[in-house]
């Protein structure tokens, strides 16, 4: 076989924004709230989750039970263990088939294509193997990963109950692509009866319901241009580019915080607490200050689990600068298995670097944010193209005057200036009013004005999350 | 608890939500035209009078003229020519306004030598062009056809005798309801491109796939289709003796996934002759294709993907241009 690519099932995962969870999930709700009695309700959670995940591939469920199993038990064997080095022997299996797992699946082909030309120099055939990627094996992996370290640290108990554990890594909501949360955060809740509150569920539905209007009628709109323009980024002119690539720093904010929101927005309706995933990223005076903003859930991953295991600032200042790079180089190959998510890595690890660096000796002011701004879009090129030759030519196109068809689309024009004001309303006083309180007069009319948009203007074809690839 | 005053405040407030998306929706929904079968062509066709609103890709409101013809006024002209123009949904042209589609700018490109009666209609093949030639030909006056071929797939049917109905039921829906209400009933309804009905899945995945079996399928397939294609054009000459133009003008292979080649509808476009006697050919393929023949996407609409999609206006200008040529040239030799 030689292909060099991971390639994902063709079966549809289940999304959020489809009729048949929609359905289901109301029976579950109807179900769960019913139930008087946390074992029932959790073996009912995780059972809906496990088909929530077999919905895509049934066989798939065994990567999710086994890495339970691991995980479970070196925990359990961490806390048991009298001495310090039979604790690390037990932490090492665990990173090792945690990582072995994602590696393979994840990793196999990435590292065999990269290492080709040195392998056919010496004569040898450098075949590839056709793997299926699973969904969400990197949210996964790195939720249970963090239990095992907690517990390995000593900074968590580790639970006594397989049920619990197993809904904490499977639990629907968070399963596929996040949020990253933690033990400490989702097992104190599942090892409790949660009480009913009208208010929080409202909460939770309201959450919800703008997580699918950032996704469907915003997000994928952008993309519509988006996935047009990428495609022959050559053919159209300059300013079109330009557009499509803010279109792109709008679909994918949009797109992972949508489904972040609903994500959010279900647990909450179930009576769970998540921890939030996104602020306004876009907003951020520094590439630092992006990264306390932008998938939060993952940044603390990466600086609790990498950076800090690294050494974090605490070996002086070359050491920081080297793992913070490390880090980020790691984080952008967490995203995706090829060399433009490995630039678009180095590229925020070189600016955090520099940042620190002038720390305290330079004052830009406003010239942070835009320098800022510079850094996260040029890096979404990298994140978006599949070459660096497309990489290349969309910077060319963006760099010098080029003609080209011209195509300005109305919809992408406006999802565009509803990100603008988005979060200039959102770092305003008009945020509390953006949470949609049930008791204010005008939360009914932009409800109903929601659920209407959404079954009428949602673009025809369907747009799987971007970050389901991951 | 919830007040009595939460209950009256939501109830109002919905109400209001949705009397802002009923006032604003003509702007972006299209709109639901009862239906009515045509005397003479014997097809269901929108009323004749009537005016239909296209929204989701493309922005144009049409002007159904007599016989539901789309964007057509009237049936007389002094042009010395009319034609009759036969296709699907990128012949009837519902994405742009009356003044850009086909017919018209035939009319205008011809400087009023050809008259173009356009009896196209959305989801139409071959079978249903086919038995209603000899009816407008007779009634009307058709001195030439043209059949705009944008799906090959509408020449390959098997030969069957259209059945023309009209639903009273939906004619009833389209006339009661409020076109946004009429729309999102069938967007929970159907998907995809709007014609499949949605099948709900409950199953667990992986569900199978049949690429194997088309990949090896394909070669035979474009044989058998071109038998196809040759016998229903066989039907066509029968049904007339009048000069019939087919104007090639198959679709591009999606320009998101940048793929540059030509697609299975094209191959087969240029495989198909269409040289026999009193038929004409005009490949129009690469110019209704390539987002570079022109400094404008000859497909596509800037609210929806530019380049793939319906012919929009520089399309029609280029299939109008072509026709125009054609027939200057015809009745020069004749």
């Amino acid at each position: 076989m030689n292909t060099s690519a991971i390639q994902l099932a063709k079966t549809e995962r289940m999304q959020f924004t489809q009729v048949e969870f929609l359905l289901l999930f109301a029976l579950l709700l109807l179900v769960v709230w019913r139930t008087g009695n946390r074992v029932v309700r959790n073996s009912l959670l995780l059972g809906f989750s496990y088909y929530f995940y077999a919905y895509w591939d049934w066989r798939f469920c065994g990567l999710l039970l086994m890495s339970t199993a691991i995980d479970f038990t070196v925990a359990r064997a961490i806390a048991a263990s009298p001495s310090a080095s039979a604790r690390r022997r037990w932490l090492i299996l665990s990173l090792t088939a945690n990582l072995g797992v994602l590696g393979f699946f994840k990793y196999f082909n990435f590292f065999v294509d990269s290492a080709r030309p040195l392998v056919e120099s010496l004569g040898m055939n450098a075949g590839t193997l056709e793997i299926v990627l699973p969904v969400g094996i990197s949210f996964y992996t790195f939720q249970t990963l963090s239990y095992t370290m907690d517990v390995y640290r000593g900074r968590l108990k580790p639970t006594d109950s397989l049920l619990e554990f197993a809904l904490f890594v499977s639990f629907f909501p968070q399963l596929v692509a996040g949020p990253i949360v933690r033990a400490a955060e989702l097992l104190p809740q599942l090892s409790r009866m949660p009480e009913w509150s009208p208010r929080r569920f409202y909460g939770g539905f309201q959450t919800a319901l703008r997580g699918l209007v950032k996704k469907v009628l915003i997000a994928d709109r952008l993309g519509e241009m988006v996935d047009v323009v990428f495609a022959e980024p050559d053919m159209y002119s300059g300013g079109t580019v330009w557009l499509a690539v803010l279109a792109y720093a709008g679909q994918i904010y949009y797109d992972f915080s949508g489904y972040s929101d609903i994500a959010i927005g279900v647990a909450k309706m179930l009576g769970y607490r998540f921890p939030a995933n996104f602020r306004h990223p876009y907003l951020a005076k520094s590439v630092s200050e992006f990264w306390r903003r932008w998938h939060m859930t993952l940044s603390r991953w990466l600086r609790d689990y990498v950076y800090i295991s690294l050494g974090g600032n605490q070996r002086g200042p070359s050491r920081t600068y080297v793992n913070l790079m490390l880090t980020m180089l790691l984080g952008g190959l967490w995203h995706g298995a090829a060399w433009t998510f490995v630039v678009w890595g180095l590229l925020h690890g070189v600016a955090l670097a520099i940042e620190r660096a002038a720390r305290g000796k330079i004052q830009i002011g406003v010239l942070g944010r835009i320098l800022t701004l510079a850094v996260i879009v040029v890096g979404w090129i990298f994140f978006r193209c599949s070459s660096f030759e497309m990489c290349g030519q969309v910077l060319h196109r963006l760099t010098f005057p080029s003609g080209g068809l011209n195509w300005f689309p109305p919809l992408a024009l406006a999802a565009i200036g509803l990100m603008v004001a988005d979060h200039v309303a959102w770092s305003t006083r008009l945020r509390r009013a953006m949470r949609m309180r049930f008791d204010r007069w005008y939360s009914p009319i932009a409800t109903a004005i929601m659920i209407w948009s959404l079954i009428l203007y949602a673009p025809r074809s369907f747009q799987p999350f971007v970050y389901f690839q991951f | 608890m919830v007040s009595r005053l939460d209950v009256i405040r939501w109830l109002v407030g919905l109400s209001i939500g949705t009397c802002l998306i009923a006032v604003t929706s003509p702007l972006f929904v299209r709109s639901y035209v009862p239906r009515e079968v045509d005397s003479l062509r014997k097809v269901a066709v929108l009323q004749p009078g009537s005016t239909y609103r296209w929204r989701r890709e493309g922005y144009a409101t049409t002007a159904i003229g007599p016989h539901g013809m789309f964007g057509v006024d009237s049936v007389e002209s002094n042009a010395t020519l009319t034609l009759a123009l036969w296709g699907d949904s990128q012949a009837e042209g519902a994405c742009v306004a009356d003044h850009e589609k086909i017919a018209t700018m035939v009319k205008r490109l011809g400087d009023g030598s050809l008259h173009v009666l356009s009896f196209a209609r959305s989801g139409d093949d071959c079978n249903d062009w086919i038995a209603q030639i000899p009816r407008v030909e007779s009634a009307i006056g058709i001195d030439a056809h043209v059949f705009l071929v944008s799906e090959f797939s509408d020449w390959q049917v098997d030969v069957a005798e259209p059945n023309e109905h009209v639903d009273e039921r939906l004619n009833g829906v389209s006339r009661f309801l409020p076109d946004f209400v009429v729309q999102a009933a069938r967007n929970v309804v159907v998907t995809g491109n709007g014609d499949t009905r949605r099948v709900l899945r409950f199953r667990p995945g992986p569900m199978p796939s049949h690429d194997s079996l088309q990949a090896s399928n394909e070669t035979d397939a474009e044989t058998d289709s071109l038998d196809a294609i040759r016998a229903n054009v066989e039907r066509v000459r029968d049904s007339t003796t009048k000069h019939c133009l087919f104007v090639l003008a198959t679709e591009p292979p999606d320009v998101a996934t940048g793929g540059g080649e030509l697609s299975n509808d094209s191959r087969t476009a240029r495989a198909f002759g269409g040289q026999q006697e009193g038929l004409g050919r005009l490949d129009l393929i690469d110019l209704t294709s390539t987002l570079q023949s022109s400094p404008r996407a000859s497909r596509g609409f800037q609210n929806g993907q530019l380049g793939v999609g319906h012919l929009n206006a520089q399309g029609n200008r280029i299939i109008a241009q072509g026709v125009v040529e054609h027939f200057r040239d015809t009745v020069g030799k004749d």
